[in-house]
């Protein structure tokens, strides 16, 4: 149905309409659901002014009551195999960024919740204003975390909840809109939405890509970066999996050889 | 604080100043849970749309470029969360049943005018579920439309800004809206069977689609 304007102003509201609708006074907010809110808002860290988040310090101040449901949460989730992609050891993208190798039979389904798959970078899904240039992450997180093959599920996980952005729903709510972290001049990946993009392309995955969080951490005791874009959808257009990349601080080539990849199905 | 507004507040917040934003909460919270009650008809999802919206607010506070106020731009995002919500559930009516209005005070479920007849009180607390009951019957665009401007009494042009569309389209939608609450609930503007009364000087809507009001 057509939401043209209908020309001029507003008409006043039917008076017996206006009285119904007045009948119906929600009230104040009731006291459990301020004191829900409350908490919450408590147990968030302080922002932080540069556009980086401390959360190695968070999460040192952090309850253990709320790192406990999330480690539970990563228990449930299926994350597919860590499979290190031997067709990217030569310097050309093109392995990865192969639709057509999308298909093949050891690759992730629509869900990516195989096991085993080779993580090639799913069809990623413009962003709901159907930009495609560059943008920075939803977040841009500096974890502290040393991040590797064994434990990355958990412990990327872990950094989508940090970060609001845990399962559908969340990461669905964080795509309707628009990317909030600033560059941070001078951090490799973060400096800007340009570099970043420059190594998401470079790394195999489509240029409409949407980066959710940057990390820049350690991988395997190496500085380093762990970026988290959009990766397949359901017909619905909702988020099903997330696409999980980890490489190195500069993202040379050198780096983009020993990049890994990883696709994470969404609760 | 209290001197500070809600600008300075969310500036305050965005330095690291830890209570900053709960105080902005606090100020609107009764508007924000009308917002959030009346656009999802549903307080456990009110509730859990607000959280969600506040924490995403919380977080992005440093993306508020003070292009419109602090509360349109809060608005916005329990909208949009509340907005979420009602697009992903499933299609479910909620009408409260009478035991679950128990814990209300009775301002939350009539008129505030005198109830001294119970004939009046019982036909008001019907009115309120007949309302909540037919504005769970419009799409989520235009219930949130009639949300701002009907009953939270937002302007067309401000409404406009918090659902980041243009003043037409709150229009329409608010039109279109209307028409269908003023169907839905035509029974009891002649709860006798007589004829509709339409009021001279005002436009009854009565079209889905162009014209139709006075």
């Amino acid at each position: 149905m057509s939401e043209s304007d209908i020309g001029g102003d507003l008409p006043p509201l039917d008076p017996d309409l206006a009285a119904w609708l007045a009948a119906d006074t929600p009230g104040p907010m009731p006291d459990d659901v301020w004191a829900g809110i409350e908490a919450r808002l408590a147990a968030e860290a302080p922002l932080v002014p540069a556009g980086v988040v401390d959360l190695h310090a968070e999460r040192t101040r952090r309850r253990p009551a709320r790192v406990l449901p999330v480690l539970a949460g990563a228990a449930g989730l299926v994350l597919v195999g860590a499979v290190v992609l031997p067709s990217i050891q030569t310097s050309s993208p093109a392995p990865v960024a192969d639709g057509a190798s999308s298909t093949a039979p050891t690759e992730a389904g629509p869900t990516g919740a195989e096991a085993g798959v080779v993580a090639a970078p799913a069809p990623a899904p413009q962003t709901s204003g159907g930009d495609s240039a560059p943008a920075m992450p939803r977040a841009i997180v500096s974890s502290g975390t040393d991040y590797t093959a064994d434990t990355l599920p958990t412990q990327v996980t872990t950094l989508l909840a940090s970060t609001g952005m845990a399962d559908r729903a969340s990461v669905a709510s964080a795509m309707s809109t628009a990317p909030t972290a600033t560059p941070a001049p001078g951090v490799g990946l973060a400096s800007s939405p340009e570099a970043l993009a420059d190594c998401l392309g470079r790394l195999g995955l489509p240029p409409e890509s949407v980066p959710l969080v940057l990390d820049t951490a350690t991988i395997d005791g190496v500085q380093g970066n762990v970026i988290v874009t959009l990766g397949a959808q359901d017909a619905a257009g909702e988020p099903t999996a997330l696409h999980v990349v980890t490489v190195g601080q500069d993202c040379t080539e050198d780096d983009i050889a020993a990049a890994r990849h990883w696709d994470l199905p969404l609760r | 604080m209290s001197e500070q507004s809600d600008a300075e507040l969310l500036a305050a917040h965005c330095a690291g100043d830890p209570n900053a934003f709960a105080e902005i909460v606090r100020r609107h919270r009764d508007r924000l849970w009308a917002v959030a009650l009346r656009t999802t008809g549903n307080p456990e999802e009110a509730s859990d749309a607000l959280q969600d919206a506040l924490i995403s607010a919380y977080r992005r506070a440093d993306s508020f470029r003070g292009d419109s106020a602090v509360t349109t731009w809060l608005h916005r995002i329990v909208v949009n969360a509340s907005l979420d919500r009602l697009r992903r559930r499933s299609v479910r009516t909620w009408v409260p049943l009478p035991d679950e209005s128990a814990g209300e005070s009775p301002a939350a479920l009539v008129d505030q005018a005198p109830l001294a007849d119970p004939r009046a009180a019982a036909e008001s607390s019907e009115t309120v579920r007949e309302v909540r009951a037919a504005l769970e019957t419009l799409p989520p665009d235009q219930r949130a439309a009639i949300v701002l401007v009907d009953l939270e009494g937002w302007s067309v042009e401000d409404a406009a800004r918090v659902l980041e569309c243009p003043v037409g389209t709150v229009k329409s939608r608010c039109f279109r809206g209307r028409a269908k609450l003023a169907e839905r609930l035509a029974h009891l503007r002649n709860p006798d069977g007589a004829e509709p009364v339409v009021p001279p000087g005002h436009g009854k809507v009565t079209t889905d689609g162009e014209g139709g009001a006075a």
